[in-house]
């Protein structure tokens, strides 16, 4: 499905206030988190159960000048969500604008999500037992509200709405960019995973903020596992017949209106 | 600042130095986005690469305590190659005016202007002056080429100033200084603006008024003051800390920036002369001649109609002549047990002071403490902090829990001047009461005390006017109307009243301060908020979100001292015919037969009306902006001197090395919470500056507390370059210690990229940085206050401690 609102991040105008950091923390009741200074800015170190939102920093030189980037690094809300297709009891869900999360009362803690993940950001809540992750403020955004992230960014580093309009927006700002001199700048997530929800402006290549350059569908997955390696057939078949019951049991159980989901 | 935050987004060039306003005033950034988005140059001049310089076109690494010798270069650019707006020079400022001959520059005078008293460490101003005609006015050359002129004479001062030996000085190659000088100095133009964000890396040092002075000096010469996206911009440390300046938060002024009254000042009509100036030109508004109009309402708002007004200027506290009363100062006579009691109310001063082991010892000395703020504090607990010993200690404290901003209803006035409503969301928990109510049933106590038995001077109390809510049958105020509050700082008509020919009768409101009187028929608490109250409502609570000017100056959006005007000195933004100068951003316009726009500075016409108009810095008495500005404690031009504490044994500029009139508080040597320091001390190789976090305010003492924001910024750091890391064995992330002449912390190495070493005079010269939000009170393992190593010594105008440039070392634990 394709995912019709969302969230334009960035890089350009990101200062690294981290108010979005703290804005997730306090719309979803998070707990913080006993952290200590481990020779950087950035803490939590990574995201967690009850960190579903941080601000990675990256500091590197080039050409002879010192820079410093910082990016949201949370759920990016794909289309082709790994997660949502590799889930086994259908706890995550889509909401009809498109973010994509993990219903509390169903998740199981099975771990296939965070597996799944090309990006690493569903995490085991140790409390709770279920995996967590960002989810995209559907109890907000569902209500005409925006994401509490995006509602506190102070630059416009974070901007919601449309993801049509975000994406012409972003080519616009793009071509400013690479006027301006910023020869490395894309987009990334347009089309990545069928199109990312949460996707980005970024000054450097994608691998600069460890973001994989090509990341793989679900299917497309299993189908290189299988051709990789024996032990991947083995462990490809095992999995893939779990999922296949699951796929099915799933569609099955979902909801014809998940509306009912959201409240 | 002159303008406001929204007005950012008009600069073309907005530089931001001595300040780190993505960091530590990120919404400011929502402005410097808009402008970059329009096309503007971001510059970032700090010792270290931080959040602002990520997103700067042009970043320049300066060693802290060199900001005159990089603007002084910035000057002499500017001059040398002709970018100054000539025109606006001319009508605007006192680069025309003529000096005294006698008057003499550093340069050949043994480093110091004029009139030097080395003993005294002051200078004697006779020789500061201008020449005058046989009107006593100024007399001008226009053509700027008297070499007695102001502007020959700011050529001539500034000329030493090469990029080559101000590189020697700021470690700032010399080609990202002239890539700075030529992108600023393009706003020289009548259609370009450019704008300067600045903080306390500028303010807290020896030379920090001079530093303010230099970008003053340039804004003037470029013409960058009073328009659209110019301006010197302070972007102040706390909300409200505008707020509390303008109703007096310092010792040396009374609300609306009235002079605290001196001993020797002994009836109402000598503290009247002494501070109301005059002039003998007709084109002169003198604003400043209103004085007595401003201190008349203001004792009215103090006493009422109680007393006469001379008897009301007896009653208000006096300070002795000489005595400077400043921070530094408090701890001082603390320390040596003259202050018996002390409210430490919404401060943390053993964490924010300089030198904070000594103001924890002063503590010591002390009978009694009242600590009111929200959490306990480092300085509430000082008793039983490292090092002390509770049993030795004889001072009582006591908590007074406070509500937060949230759990009361008031102003906030912000770094734009903007007066804002804010209504109470909440209320405070547990027996935390707003801060208005604790004073409340003090002064009761007080007064009551007073009426009971006496004492040294009872009147001031007991003729002060206290109608702040409904009072009891024993006369006592439950509760605190905070727009009865709002209402007096406005004021009122004390009796019916005809003022410019308009009738107003006893109780209305004052319409605006052109209407307070000097008779006493007025009362007002604070002048320049007069208007912000009136009998169409409170103008601060207004929220009209639309901006009829094209600007963003949203008039209808809460109000703006002084009288709704947005940007002062707007009369410096148009030409002689009142056209503006930028007819894209025009802040006001000359329609013919009135202004447009913004409030003009004076509703005068423009100045090809002559006799009818008014110069347009009204506040000064010649009317004209200073660039030769004599009022200044250390010289009528800004020099560059060292900071007390420096890595060089010699001042490239001049012969003196440290401010020759800064109060020498300390003396060299090495010791634990002593009054020392040590210069160029192989003990302490390293620079050091100390600054703030996005992620806490101020000491910590809110956001420590808050679990969120402590996960973020959990330690104490020291950030250091990868080259200093090496040569001292330090890896990332390991604990070290930070030690200078009075004190040692430790603290969580952040080997960085961002910080390099400075080239200065031929060496290489290490530098690191230590954030000041943390304290030992909490979190248990979040180390101790910056502040223990900052040394005492401040600038001579204001005494504002130098805490952004000292020496130290690291040391592996």
């Amino acid at each position: 499905m394709a995912v019709k609102k969302g969230v334009l991040i960035d890089i350009s105008k990101c200062i690294g206030c981290r108010a979005c950091q703290v804005a997730c923390k306090e719309w979803n009741d998070l707990p913080a988190e006993k952290t200590h200074n481990f020779g950087s800015y950035e803490n939590p170190p990574h995201l967690s159960g009850n960190t579903w939102n941080i601000i990675k920093f990256y500091e590197a030189t080039s050409e002879g000048k010192v820079m410093w980037h910082f990016k949201r690094h949370g759920c990016h809300h794909c289309s082709d969500a790994n997660c949502l297709e590799g889930c086994p009891t259908g706890a995550i869900k889509r909401s009809p604008s498109g973010m994509v999360y993990i219903d509390q009362k169903i998740c199981i803690g099975c771990k296939n999500c965070i597996q799944l993940c090309p990006f690493g950001i569903p995490h085991l809540n140790e409390k709770s037992g279920t995996t967590m992750k960002c989810t995209g403020c559907f109890d907000r955004v569902e209500n005409g509200d925006i994401p509490a992230c995006a509602k506190a960014c102070p630059t416009g580093a974070l901007t919601f709405g449309n993801r049509s309009q975000l994406l012409a927006m972003a080519y616009e700002r793009l071509n400013l960019l690479r006027k301006q001199g910023n020869k490395r700048a894309s987009i990334y997530g347009e089309k990545e995973l069928g199109g990312l929800g949460f996707f980005y402006i970024l000054l450097e290549d994608p691998e600069f903020y460890g973001l994989p350059k090509n990341p793989k569908i679900v299917s497309k997955y299993f189908y290189n596992i299988l051709s990789n390696s024996f032990i991947g057939l083995i462990s490809a078949a095992v999995i893939s017949l779990g999922a296949i019951f699951t796929f099915r049991d799933r569609r099955k159980k979902l909801p014809k209106n998940e509306q009912e989901n959201i409240e | 600042m002159t303008n406001h935050w929204i007005d950012i987004k008009n600069s073309d060039v907005i530089l931001i130095m001595g300040s780190n306003a993505a960091e530590n005033h990120p919404v400011s950034f929502r402005w410097v986005t808009k402008a970059i988005e329009n096309g503007a140059k971001l510059i970032s001049v700090d010792p270290r690469f931080t959040r602002t310089s990520s997103k700067a076109h042009i970043y320049a690494p300066i060693r802290p305590g060199t900001d005159i010798a990089f603007l002084g270069g910035m000057i002499k650019y500017i001059l040398d190659n002709k970018l100054y707006f000539q025109e606006y020079v001319k009508l605007y400022t006192n680069a025309t005016f003529l000096v005294d001959p006698d008057f003499k520059l550093p340069a050949d005078n043994g480093g110091v202007f004029s009139g030097y008293d080395p003993i005294k460490r002051k200078y004697d101003k006779s020789t500061w002056k201008f020449q005058l005609d046989e009107n006593g006015n100024p007399k001008k050359d226009l053509t700027m080429n008297d070499p007695n002129c102001v502007f020959q004479l700011l050529k001539k001062h500034y000329s030493r100033y090469t990029p080559e030996i101000v590189s020697e000085i700021t470690g700032t190659p010399k080609e990202s200084l002239l890539k700075v000088y030529k992108t600023y100095a393009s706003t020289g133009k009548k259609n370009k603006s450019a704008t300067i964000m600045y903080a306390m890396g500028w303010t807290q040092h020896t030379v920090g008024t001079q530093n303010i002075r230099t970008m003053a000096i340039i804004q003037l010469l470029l013409g960058n003051i009073g328009v659209a996206g110019g301006g010197v911009n302070a972007l102040r440390g706390e909300s409200n800390v505008q707020g509390s300046t303008d109703h007096c938060l310092l010792w040396h002024i009374l609300p609306g920036y009235l002079k605290t009254p001196r001993a020797s000042q002994q009836t109402f009509d000598a503290y009247n002369k002494k501070y109301t100036p005059k002039t003998n030109d007709p084109m002169s508004a003198n604003w400043w001649g209103n004085y007595p109009k401003y201190s008349a309402s203001f004792l009215r708002a103090m006493f009422g109609l109680n007393a006469n007004l001379d008897k009301c200027y007896e009653m208000m506290p006096k300070v002795d002549d000489g005595v400077n009363y400043s921070w530094l100062m408090i701890f001082e006579q603390m320390e040596k047990g003259n202050i018996e009691g002390f409210f430490a109310w919404g401060q943390n001063p053993a964490c924010s002071g300089a030198n904070s082991n000594r103001v924890r010892n002063a503590l010591t000395k002390l009978k009694w403490l009242v600590n009111v703020n929200l959490f306990d504090n480092e300085t509430g607990s000082f008793w039983k902090g490292p090092g002390m010993n509770p049993s030795e200690i004889d001072t009582e404290v006591f908590m007074l829990p406070c509500a937060m901003s949230f759990e009361k209803e008031g102003s906030i006035t912000n770094s734009g001047r903007w007066m804002q409503w804010r209504y109470k969301a909440i209320n405070s928990p547990g027996k935390a009461r707003p801060d208005s109510e604790i004073i409340n049933e003090l002064y009761f106590k007080i007064k009551k005390l007073y009426e009971k038995e006496g004492g040294a001077y009872p009147e001031p109390i007991l003729n002060l006017t206290w109608d702040y809510g409904q009072k009891d049958e024993n006369g006592f105020i439950r509760k605190i109307d905070t727009h009865l509050i709002a209402k007096e700082v406005n004021g009122y008509f004390l009796k019916d009243t005809v003022v410019k020919g308009k009738l107003f009768k006893k109780g209305n409101l004052v319409p605006s301060f052109a209407y307070l009187t000097a008779d006493g028929s007025t009362s007002s608490g604070n002048w320049l908020y007069c208007n912000s109250y009136t009998e169409k409502g409170n103008m601060a609570a207004r929220r009209v979100p639309i901006d009829r000017s094209g600007i963003g100056l949203y008039s209808e959006w809460s109000w703006a001292w002084p009288v709704n005007r947005r940007i002062i000195y707007n009369r410096a933004s148009v030409d002689q015919n009142g056209q503006p100068w930028a007819p894209q951003k025009p802040v006001i316009k000359w329609t013919g037969s009135k202004w447009i726009g913004d409030v003009p500075d004076g509703g005068w016409p423009p100045l090809s009306y002559s006799s009818k108009s008014r110069y347009a810095f009204i506040m000064k008495p010649q009317g004209h902006a200073h660039i030769f500005g004599p009022g200044r404690a250390d010289g009528p031009f800004p020099e560059h001197y060292e900071p007390l504490e420096c890595p060089v044994e010699k001042n490239l500029l001049n012969p003196k090395k440290l401010n020759p009139v800064t109060p020498l508080l300390s003396k060299p040597g090495v010791g634990k919470g002593q009054n020392a320091y040590a210069s160029c001390d192989p003990r302490f190789p390293l620079i050091c500056t100390t600054y703030r976090v996005t992620e806490h305010w101020q000491t910590g003492v809110l956001t420590r507390w808050q679990p969120w924001l402590l996960e973020m910024q959990p330690q104490l750091f020291v950030e250091m370059s990868e080259e200093l890391a090496k040569i001292k064995n330090i890896k990332n992330g390991e604990k070290v210690k930070v030690v200078s002449a009075r004190g040692e912390v430790e603290a969580v190495a952040i080997v960085t990229k961002r910080i390099k070493p400075f080239k200065i005079e031929g060496a290489t010269v290490h530098m690191i940085g230590v954030p000041w939000c943390f304290g030992w009170v909490h979190p248990k393992d979040g180390g101790d206050a910056a502040n223990i190593l900052t040394p005492t010594i401040g600038d001579p105008n204001t005494l504002i401690p130098e805490t952004k440039a000292f020496m130290a070392n690291i040391e592996k634990i």
